[in-house]
């Protein structure tokens, strides 16, 4: 879908309904990394009402911020994230864009390899990496991810299309997977009524200790901004203009709602509670693997679930990944940039730190990539109040808007700085990092841009 | 056959969870729940590609 009308307004023909947009977001969040971000909770420390409100809390406004944020400027200007930012920024800044865009999606697709690594790990009983691991565990990993990324490569290179089907097949059946982890890991916890549901998650669940080694302490306030902020890249950094340009009406956003909760919530408190059943069983037995954890609940449907979880979300994440980068070197074939781009995926998958400090890395996505997501907002509805031209770079047929580039490179330094010096830890600082970089955007334009670009010449209207 | 598939399928889906909730309600055993839910999983994978398949290309 994001390969057509790549230059151009999406045409009232080609619009979609609700329903392609609620079964797309239910089976893209129900993923292999859903198996490792659950545990990691719990691991942290966070208490059953900061869980289970902090996440309810936080997916919400995920869904307020697709349905007020990213789908309105989705359905006025019905263009592509890269077409947009291009008239905004100019050709070479979003080419910077497209380097930070395909590396985070690199280490993404990584940790999606991991988790399917770990099912492997089950069936041929190879050494696989503890909690706080940062180098492989073992000769067998190594082989392992080797094999399960230049699989995964080879797909994507070649026969992407035939993952995507697979992944359309296999989403129900996985939300169904999920559903029954957290169900079986409650009765192994002895929790045999929904009576006994919230005593037993208060006691032995989500009991709000101290973090395990290595881990920070998560509180309500962690729980809410990591669920909002997980897929902030999506939302507020206004990736998915290039998925809702296709919706008839902005309303759609509320179709993210089916993967926050069924993905998000759902699925995280059920891996959770399978971690919790192995620590209860092995307290010495810290390590976060999903292929275990599966198969210990659900058996080999269980591994199943988490090969065809981890494959099919690294499929199209590296396959995104080669497209960000092919970009930047377009007379390369898109063929050969997707191998380079599995194998730089594929060496990441090796190190497991990537995977088991995922809550961290997930934040960090968002915070890289929130920056252009206020300068596109800004662009778009505040430009002339504040008395700036909106798509500056197309109007003055420059490659580089200085505004818009100062803008993130600043904003981001702020953001590093708040965090090692300013006691903001970074799971936060993205809310004030979408002010800093509105308020830059807004006088960096008033004082870069020249008067007189010339007029607009696309067939683009814009409000 | 496309009928077939089809309710093979929904009840494939069934039986993924229903062994599920009956572990919890403690009317059935873990290796029971593993086993029907391979069996689910093996049947979902068998018959939805036939129908979903159909009914993209319509």
């Amino acid at each position: 879908m994001t390969n057509e009308y790549e230059r151009e307004p999406v045409p009232e023909r080609a619009r979609l309904g609700f329903k392609s947009f609620l079964g797309q977001y239910a089976g893209e969040h129900t993923a292999g990394t859903e198996l490792m971000i659950g545990p990691l909770f719990v691991a942290a420390g966070v208490s059953a009402v900061d869980m289970l409100a902090g996440l309810l809390v936080g997916n919400l406004l995920a869904v307020l911020s697709w349905t007020f944020m990213t789908v309105p400027i989705a359905t006025r200007a019905r263009l592509t994230l890269y077409y947009q930012l291009e008239r905004i920024c100019g050709k070479q800044l979003v080419t910077l864009y497209n380097v930070a865009n395909g590396l985070m999606f690199c280490l993404l697709a990584g940790s999606m390899i991991t988790v399917s690594a770990t099912a492997f790990g089950v069936w041929f009983g190879f050494a696989m990496p503890e909690l706080n691991d940062v180098y492989p565990s073992s000769l067998g990993w190594i082989v392992a991810v080797v094999v399960i990324g230049t699989a995964v490569t080879l797909v994507a290179a070649y026969g992407y299309a035939f993952v995507a089907r697979v992944a359309n097949i296999a989403a129900p059946w996985m939300v169904l997977v999920f559903m029954a982890f957290g169900l079986i890991g409650l009765r192994q916890l002895g929790v045999d009524s929904l009576a006994e549901f919230w005593p037993k998650a208060n006691e032995i669940i989500w009991t709000g200790g101290e973090p395990l080694p290595g881990q920070i302490k998560f509180t309500f306030w962690h729980t809410m901004f990591f669920a909002w902020f997980a897929n902030m890249a999506m939302h507020i950094g206004m990736a998915d203009l290039s998925v809702f340009r296709f919706a008839r009406r902005p309303w759609y956003g509320i179709a993210t709602g089916a993967g926050m909760y069924l993905g998000h919530y759902i699925a995280w408190i059920a891996a959770s509670i399978l971690y919790v059943v192995q620590l209860r069983t092995d307290p010495g037995n810290t390590a976060v693997l999903p292929g275990p954890l599966a198969y210990s609940a659900c058996g080999v449907a269980g591994l199943i679930c988490v090969i065809v979880a981890g494959w099919t979300t690294a499929n199209p994440t590296i396959y995104r990944a080669g497209l960000a980068f092919q970009a930047i070197v377009p007379s390369v074939s898109r063929y050969r940039v997707t191998l380079a781009t599995g194998a730089i995926t594929t060496i990441v998958g090796m190190f497991p730190a990537v995977a088991m400090q995922l809550l961290g890395f997930v934040a960090l996505y968002g915070m890289v990539l929130m920056p252009m997501g206020a300068v596109i907002f800004v662009d778009f509805w505040l430009s002339r109040r504040f008395g700036f031209q909106p798509n500056y770079a197309e109007r003055a047929g420059i490659g580089f808007n200085w505004a818009a580039g100062l803008t993130w490179f600043a904003t981001l330094a702020g953001c590093v700085l708040l965090v090692l010096n300013g006691g903001i830890q970074l799971y936060f600082v993205s809310l004030p990092g979408w002010f800093i970089a509105a308020i830059l955007y807004i006088t960096l334009s008033r004082l870069l841009q020249r008067p007189a670009a010339a007029p607009i010449h696309a067939g683009v209207q814009i409000p | 056959m496309m009928t077939a598939a089809r309710l093979l399928s929904w009840l494939a889906l069934a039986g993924t969870i229903a062994p599920s909730i009956l572990f919890f309600a403690g009317q059935a055993t873990l290796d029971h729940t593993k086993f029907w839910m391979l069996a689910s999983t093996v049947i979902w994978f068998a018959t939805a590609p036939v129908w979903t398949d159909r009914k993209q290309d319509g």
